[in-house]
C-alpha cells in the first residue's frame, strides 16, 4: 500500500503519531540518560560521604592499631546493603580490616563492571595512616534504572495511545470537510447532478472557504446548465415542431399529388378519348374527301391537322404516363401501396421485361444478350413491381442506345441476387449519376432534346427496390454506355 | 629539580627506615612511643603557647625507642624534645610525662605534685588512673591498649577527642 494513496484521514493520524512518538522518545531518551547519570552520581556521592565517615572514624583505630574497633565501625555498613565489601588498609597497604566477602584491591576510584570501587587514603596531620576501599554494587541503581525505563516506556505507550485517540478525534476537523467535498465531487461527477451541495460549516478557515467556493461553483454550473438545458429543450421542441410540420407538409403534398393526379386523369382521359375519336373520324371520314379535292393547300392543312392531332394524342399519352408515375410515386412515398410478399424468380422477372423490348431492339438493330451466374434467383417480393423496375431499366437502355446492344445479367451471390442491365449507349456524366434517381431529373437538356420520359421512372425504381430492402445504383462512362445494378437480398 | 630529588631521597630513606623499624620485632616501648605520639594528635593542650613539645620520661630509658619513632616529625607544627627527668623540680617545663613502672609511693607522690598542672601524665601501672594519672597503658590479649581518666584530664585542662576515648578500654568520666 502506497503512503501517497492513503486517505488524508490516516495521513493526519500518522503525522500526529509520528511527531508525538519522535518528541516523546527524544524526551524519554534524554530523561533516561539524565536519570542514569543522576543515579550514578547520587550513588557515587553516597559512597563518597560514607567513605568520608568511615575514614574519619577509622583514623584513630588505624593509628592505634585497633582492629576490633575498626571492624566494629565497618560492620555498621550492613545498613547500607549496596556496599558489598569494604577493606581498610594500614599505612603500608596491608589489609587491616575487611568487611564483606569479596575483595577490594583496586587502588583508585572507578566504575568497573557492575560495581563502583571507591578508594580513599586516610591521613592524620598530613601523614598517611591507611586507606579504605569500598565496593558498591550497581544492581540497585540498575534495578532503579530498569524500573525507570519500563515506566518511561509505559508512559510513552500511554501517551501514544492518547495521542492516537486525540489525533483520531482532532483530525476530523480537517479531514471531514475534505472528505465531504470529495464525496460530493465524486457524486456530482458520476450522477451529473449539480444540485448537490456540500454541507456548509460555520468556519472561516481555508476549508470553510473551500467548501463555500465549491458550492458556489456548483451553483454557477447548475444555473449555466439549466439555461443550456432550457435552450436545448426549446430548440428540440422547435425542431420537432418543424419536423412535424414538414412531415405534415410532405404528407399533404403526396395527398395533394395523388388527388390532383387522379382529378387530372379524368378530364385527360376524355381529352385523349375525344382526340382519338377526332383523329379516327378525320382519317377515315374526312381525309379521303379532302384528298379528292387535290388542292395542295387543303392537303397541307389536312396533313398538319393530322400531325397536330397525333401530337395531342401522344402528348396526352405522355401526360397520362406522367400522372400515373406521379401517382405511383406519391402512393409509394406516402406508404399507400402494399407490396406483396410472394416468391419471385428474378430470372423470370428479367426475361419477362426483356420480352417487351425484344421487338423494338430488333427494329433498332440492337442485340439483346442474357448472362447467368448461379442457379437460385428466388427472392421474396412483389413480382409485378419488380417487373416494373426491370421494364423501366430496359426501356431506358433501349431509349439511349443507338448502336451495339443491351446485355442483362443475373448473378447469385451469397445471400443476395444481383441484376445488371448494361447498354452501349451515350452514358451518364459522372456528376449526374447520383441525380438520376431524383425526381424529374433526366440526363440531357429536356428543352432541346425530345423529351422521352417522365423523369420519374428511376425514382420509382429506387422506391420499389428500397421496399425490397435492396439497393440500386448506376455505373457509367460517357460515350461507352451505362450499367444499372440492383441487388435484392434473398430473405 | 634538585629539591625534588632530595625529597625523593629523603622519602626513600624514611620509607626504608620505617620499614626496617617495623619489620623487626617491635619492642613494647616502641609501640608505646608511637601511641604517645598519636595521643597528642587527639588531645587539646590547655596552654598552647609553648614552642617545643617536651616529652619527659621518668624511669626506664625510653629515649632511643622514642627517638626512633619521632625522628624529625613534629606535633602540631612544634618540634619534639625528649628529656629524661628524675626529680620533681624538672617537671615544670614538661608537656607530657611518661612514668614507667615505678613503686606505688613514687607514682602517688609524682601525681600528687602534678595534680592540676597542665601536664599530660601517662603511666603503665594498673592503679595509675586511681592515683590521679590521665592515660594508662594496659595489656589486653597481649596487645597494648590504654585507658583514660577523663575526669582528671578535664581537671588539668585537657580536652580528649571522642575518637580516642572510644578506643580506650576504660574511661573514667
Amino acid at each position: 500500500m502506497n503512503f501517497k494513496n492513503l486517505s488524508i484521514k490516516y495521513k493526519l493520524i500518522f503525522f500526529s503519531c509520528i511527531t508525538a512518538f519522535v518528541a516523546l522518545s527524544l524526551m524519554a531518551f534524554v530523561f533516561v540518560l539524565y536519570n542514569w547519570n543522576d543515579y550514578k552520581k547520587s550513588l557515587y556521592e553516597d559512597v563518597e560521604s560514607l567513605s568520608e565517615i568511615i575514614a574519619s572514624n577509622c583514623q584513630a583505630s588505624l593509628m592505634f592499631n585497633d582492629q576490633e574497633s575498626a571492624s566494629e565501625i565497618l560492620s555498621s555498613l550492613k545498613f547500607k546493603p549496596y556496599i558489598i565489601s569494604a577493606v581498610l588498609y594500614d599505612a603500608k597497604n596491608k589489609q587491616f580490616v575487611k568487611y564483606g566477602s569479596s575483595d577490594c584491591k583496586i587502588l583508585n576510584t572507578s566504575f568497573y563492571g557492575k560495581y563502583l570501587y571507591y578508594y580513599k587514603k586516610i591521613y592524620s596531620d598530613n601523614e598517611k595512616v591507611g586507606s579504605i576501599c569500598l565496593k558498591a554494587s550497581l544492581s540497585q541503581i540498575y534495578n532503579k534504572f530498569y524500573n525507570y525505563i519500563i515506566l518511561t516506556i509505559c508512559v510513552l505507550i500511554i501517551a501514544l495511545i492518547i495521542t492516537t485517540f486525540l489525533a483520531l478525534k482532532l483530525q476530523k476537523t480537517i479531514s471531514q470537510p475534505i472528505l465531504k467535498i470529495v464525496n460530493i465531487a465524486k457524486k456530482v461527477y458520476s450522477t451529473k447532478d449539480y444540485s448537490l451541495r456540500v454541507e456548509e460549516e460555520p468556519r472561516n478557515d481555508e476549508l470553510g472557504i473551500l467548501i463555500k467556493s465549491f458550492n458556489s461553483m456548483l451553483s454557477e454550473i447548475q444555473s449555466r446548465d439549466s439555461n443550456l438545458e432550457f435552450l436545448i429543450y426549446q430548440r428540440t421542441k422547435e425542431l420537432e415542431e418543424a419536423i412535424e410540420h414538414l412531415k405534415e407538409l410532405d404528407r399533404m403534398k403526396s395527398e395533394f399529388l395523388s388527388n390532383v393526379s387522379h382529378e387530372l386523369r379524368t378530364p385527360l382521359t376524355s381529352v385523349r378519348g375525344f382526340a382519338s375519336i377526332i383523329k379516327k373520324d378525320f382519317e377515315k371520314k374526312i381525309l379521303p374527301y379532302l384528298n379528292e379535292i387535290k388542292d395542295k393547300k387543303v392537303e397541307r392543312t389536312s396533313n398538319r391537322i393530322l400531325d397536330n392531332l397525333k401530337i395531342i394524342i401522344s402528348e396526352g399519352k405522355r401526360l397520362t404516363n406522367l400522372i400515373n408515375d406521379v401517382l405511383d410515386l406519391a402512393k409509394i412515398e406516402s406508404g399507400k401501396i402494399e407490396f406483396k410478399k410472394e416468391q419471385v424468380n428474378l430470372e423470370e422477372v428479367l426475361d419477362e421485361a426483356a420480352k417487351t423490348i425484344e421487338l423494338l431492339a430488333k427494329e433498332k438493330g440492337l442485340y439483346l444478350k442474357k448472362e447467368i451466374e448461379g442457379n437460385d434467383f428466388n427472392i421474396i417480393g412483389d413480382r409485378e413491381r419488380l417487373i416494373q423496375v426491370a421494364t423501366n431499366l430496359f426501356g431506358n437502355a433501349l431509349k439511349f442506345t443507338e448502336k451495339g446492344g443491351i446485355t442483362y445479367r443475373i448473378k447469385e451471390k451469397e445471400n443476395e441476387v444481383i441484376c445488371e442491365i448494361e447498354d452501349t449507349g451515350c452514358g451518364i456524366p459522372e456528376d449526374m449519376i447520383e441525380q438520376i434517381f431524383e425526381k424529374f431529373k433526366q440526363v440531357g437538356d429536356t428543352l432541346t432534346e425530345k423529351p422521352q420520359g417522365t423523369g420519374l421512372g428511376l425514382p420509382i425504381c429506387k422506391e420499389i427496390i428500397k421496399n425490397h430492402n435492396g439497393k440500386i445504383w448506376a455505373e457509367s462512362e460517357v460515350g461507352k454506355g451505362s450499367k444499372f445494378i440492383f441487388v435484392i437480398p434473398k430473405k | 629539580m634538585v629539591k625534588f630529588r632530595i625529597q625523593i631521597l629523603t622519602f626513600l630513606v624514611f620509607y626504608i627506615f620505617t620499614n626496617l623499624a617495623f619489620s623487626a620485632p617491635v619492642s613494647e616501648y616502641k609501640i608505646k612511643a608511637a601511641f604517645i605520639y598519636n595521643f597528642v594528635k587527639f588531645i587539646n593542650f590547655p596552654n598552647n603557647s609553648f614552642k617545643e613539645f617536651k616529652i619527659c620520661y621518668w624511669g626506664d630509658n625510653f629515649y632511643d625507642d622514642f627517638k626512633s619513632i619521632i625522628q624529625n616529625k613534629t606535633i602540631k607544627n612544634k618540634k619534639i624534645q625528649i628529656r629524661k627527668i628524675s626529680s620533681l623540680s624538672q617537671v615544670k617545663d614538661c608537656n607530657i610525662i611518661f612514668i614507667t613502672s615505678f613503686s606505688k609511693e613514687d607514682i602517688q607522690s609524682i601525681l600528687k605534685f602534678l595534680e592540676g598542672k597542665p601536664i599530660l601524665t601517662i603511666g603503665e601501672n594498673e592503679n595509675f588512673l586511681k592515683y590521679g594519672g590521665i592515660i594508662n597503658f594496659i595489656l589486653v590479649n597481649n596487645k597494648i591498649r590504654f585507658e583514660i581518666n577523663n575526669k582528671q584530664a578535664r581537671k588539668s585542662g585537657f580536652k580528649i577527642s571522642s575518637k580516642l576515648l572510644r578506643l580506650a578500654k576504660r574511661v573514667i568520666k
